[in-house]
């Protein structure tokens, strides 16, 4: 993190980071310890909720660590040593949970501070030393198996769950415990440690790598925690590196299990206990890896494809070139398959999104002083998690926004012969290749005049001229008119509805609004499932072909030649439903190229795409084939360009421009579209 | 539009010393950095891009990623390439983004020396616009 240029920007920036981080935390710390109350008054077992805490002390002292918030990462540190203590078993007192509680609000309450740009706040050391008294007071039972009392609790409170359940799963089977201290060269780290491994995978298993803190800075330490079936030898492992080895647990006599049922069973019951999980936590990089290699897969059998086909030309009766291709057919089906697995690796459930999303309804009623009711439907919907990522913050700001303006108060609502209590409804479901998104509420719905009134101010509207329910709902969208300047208790800033729909259509997705004055507002955002395969029509135009994102296609129309004429803003096709700008794309390529179109010479088709009012047709001689398509970025090179998502590879290395209708303008192709 | 171009691989300055890839354009001598360059491939016809500057001939499809091609003959003023020769890209690295040179052979790599002309990649990109 050094950097010679740093100071204001690059500490700005951890400080962004970690009020982001910390943020999210401590909202479920908070959920957990409001739990943690509940299952202690009732008397019920509370393990799984002081893991949770720990967890998320532990994380959030490592970025306070990182990050260069030593205070918050002391507090933090001695939060997690109290928790540690009562997880080895420790017993939880009515006194501890108010400390948790004194704990959660300080450091909520640091961030806070942070948030707001003062870098000082209420020091937090006192409160440190009610921790490490209050752990030193707790008492640990010693009824450990066996196997463990050997193992030093900060080693046992640094594992994670798995590895404690590999732990335990090696001691049933009777595997001696050690735990051995290296110090390897840092010349040559990953060597050392990848050579310890490999020895120590031929004798056993090893089932953590915990870096030590040590006193030197010149060499970094590890405790490696190893099972294995027999005690460890000096020769075992590499003695120029090994500075210690401790035996922990010698195996215990077992009793001969029953049948292999009753030790599975009894595995089973142990990994339960510890709450081992049946998901992994992967990087999405390597998904995204997975996926790039299953691309270039396709792309090689593609072009397969093609010299099988030029093959067969050649050699129509050719027997085992007949066989090629139904075989061929059956690796694409398979590899379709897997295209899919990649894809589907990807997708999360919106209910994370939901949930954050209810604690954010709350915080927004009470800060506006409304009541509100949220109900949610399908938060099992599942969606790529890069468009989760960007449909968070639009979805956020829409429901505060349905809280602070759509919502009434509760005695305007009784004045109007309303529920006290506003409804508000996030629900979502899946249609086709996209997911459909409501946020409904039954509030005050748009006031068609006060937009009106609102334009007519900002210099958006005529004065005289009356504007229609649709006029209303286009333009809560146009830049200028949102109101950027106000800022809203909740969010923190002021965001227009022209960023909310901005950053939807970057997603390659929609909002519409539904509304009735009085009565309430629909909120519908459509967006694609997953980014990554657009499926497309190939289309052709002269010699150049161009791939249109079929979730933009409404209709496919044979042109008529004689219902086209000219404007000053280009070709017009007249339809019984009004007229529809026609886009030749070969001017897309050269704008400048040619004066009176040449009519005789006009595609055969046009794809009508684009919505919400928008539409254009786009002109093309032929259409070539659906196809499911990677759409990959241009390159900065070449800058932006309106009406371009991308480009995307067919499998016979060209690229074909990928179209985005939204932002393309009949006769105006290099012009910059405004909302 | 000008286009900045972060400090980077491509755009470094060259170094003398350093290993170059030496490639003719109509019969002069070439440079570029080694470092920068991840491959060298036949060329082959680009797609055009509407609004691109007039020194790119279009982008293809290489390993997953869009390839820029630039026309070195139209950046340094040379005259245009016979047709039916035969051509090459310099495919470099630069700031996770690729670009092509399209050049009419490579030579081979080498520390700079006199006949040389070494190409400064960053004046290249502030001239496409």
């Amino acid at each position: 993190m050094s950097d010679e240029r740093s100071g204001r920007p690059e500490r700005e920036h951890s400080l962004r980071e970690f009020v982001a981080e910390a943020d999210e935390i401590l909202e479920a710390l908070s959920d957990a310890l409001r739990d943690l109350e509940a299952v202690f008054e009732a008397g019920g077992p509370h393990l799984d909720l002081i893991n949770t805490l720990f967890r998320g002390a532990h994380t959030i002292k490592g970025f306070a660590a990182v990050l260069g918030f030593p205070e918050i990462a002391s507090l933090t540190h001695a939060l997690e040593d109290l928790l540690t203590r009562l997880r080895l078993g420790g017993t939880l007192e009515g006194k501890i949970l108010d400390l948790l509680h004194d704990t959660l609000d300080s450091l909520l309450g640091a961030v806070s501070d942070l948030r707001s740009g003062s870098a000082v706040f209420p020091a937090l050391g006192p409160l440190s030393d009610r921790l490490a008294g209050a752990a030193a007071a707790i008492i640990i039972p010693q009824n450990e198996s066996p196997g463990t009392t050997g193992l030093p609790e900060r080693v046992r409170a640094s594992l994670t769950e798995y590895e404690e359940s590999r732990l335990q799963r090696c001691l049933s089977r009777g595997f001696h415990l050690a735990l051995v201290r290296v110090r390897p060269d840092p010349q040559c780290l990953e060597e050392d440690l990848q050579d310890v491994a490999r020895r120590v995978g031929e004798l056993g298993e090893l089932i953590s790598t915990l870096p030590v803190v040590g006193e030197r800075d010149d060499r970094i330490v590890f405790d490696l925690l190893v099972a294995s079936s027999r005690p460890l030898s000096d020769d075992d492992l590499p003695r120029a590196i090994v500075e210690d080895r401790r035996l922990i647990a010698a195996p215990v006599p077992v009793a001969a299990p029953a049948g292999p049922s009753q030790e599975r069973d009894g595995m089973d019951a142990a990994a339960d206990r510890l709450g081992a999980t049946l998901s992994l936590r992967v990087p999405v990089a390597r998904l995204d890896e997975v996926l790039s290699q299953v691309d270039a897969l396709s792309i090689a059998l593609a072009s397969l494809e093609r010299e099988i086909g030029a093959v067969r030309e050649g050699h129509p009766d050719d027997h085992s070139t007949r066989q090629m291709e139904p075989l061929l057919r059956i690796v694409l089906a398979r590899l379709r398959t897997l295209q899919r697995g990649a894809i589907e690796a990807r997708l999360v459930p919106l209910d994370q999104e939901f949930r954050k999303v209810g604690r954010a309804v709350g915080r927004a009623a009470r800060a506006s002083g409304k009541e509100i009711d949220l109900h949610t439907l399908g938060a099992d919907t599942e969606i790529d998690k890069s468009v989760m990522d960007g449909l968070a913050p639009p979805l956020m700001h829409l429901v505060v926004n349905a809280i602070d303006h759509g919502i009434e108060s509760p005695e305007e609502r009784e004045r109007r012969s309303k529920p006290r209590r506003g409804q508000l409804v996030l629900s979502a479901f899946r249609r086709g290749p996209s997911v459909v998104i409501d946020v409904i509420d039954d509030g005050r719905g748009i006031a068609i005049r006060e937009i009106e009134g609102a334009a007519v101010a900002r210099g958006l509207w005529p004065a005289n001229r009356e504007m229609s329910r649709d006029e209303a709902h286009e333009m809560i969208f146009r830049p200028g008119f949102s109101t950027a300047s106000r800022v809203t208790t909740v969010s923190g800033r002021g965001v227009g509805m022209d960023v909310v729909r901005r950053a939807i259509r970057a997603l390659k997705g929609s909002i519409v609004v539904r509304s009735a004055e009085g009565r309430g507002t629909t909120f519908t955002v459509i967006v694609p499932i997953s980014l990554a395969l657009v499926p497309a029509i190939v289309v052709r135009s002269g010699d150049q072909r161009f791939a249109i994102p079929i979730a933009s296609i409404r209709e496919n129309l044979r042109l008529d030649g004689t219902r086209v004429r000219e404007s000053e803003r280009g070709l017009i096709y007249e339809r019984p439903d009004g007229p529809l700008p026609l886009l030749r794309l070969e001017r897309l390529l050269s704008p400048a190229g040619g004066g009176a179109t040449d009519l005789t010479t006009l595609g055969r088709y046009a794809i009508v795409a684009g919505g919400e009012g928008r539409k254009v047709g786009i002109v093309v001689d032929g259409l070539v084939r659906r196809q499911e398509v990677v759409v990959k970025p241009i390159g900065r090179f070449l800058g932006d360009l309106p009406g371009i998502a991308g480009a995307a590879d067919l499998g016979d290395a060209t690229a074909v421009l990928v179209l985005d209708p939204e932002t393309l303008m009949p006769g105006e192709p290099n012009a910059h579209i405004g909302a | 539009m000008p286009i900045s171009v972060p400090e980077d691989d491509a755009a470094a300055p060259a170094n003398a010393s350093r290993d170059h890839v030496l490639f003719r354009i109509a019969g002069r001598e070439f440079a570029v950095p080694v470092d920068s360059v991840i491959e060298i491939v036949r060329h082959r016809d680009a797609t055009r891009v509407p609004g691109a500057a007039r020194t790119v001939e279009g982008i293809i499809p290489l390993r997953g990623q869009m390839v820029t091609l630039l026309d070195l003959r139209l950046c340094l003023a040379l005259p245009p390439r016979p047709s039916g020769a035969a051509a090459q890209v310099i495919v470099l690295r630069s700031a996770g983004d690729r670009l092509g040179l399209v050049v009419d052979g490579v030579s081979g790599v080498a520390p700079l020396s006199n006949h040389v002309v070494p190409l400064d990649i960053g004046t290249l990109l502030q001239g496409m616009s």
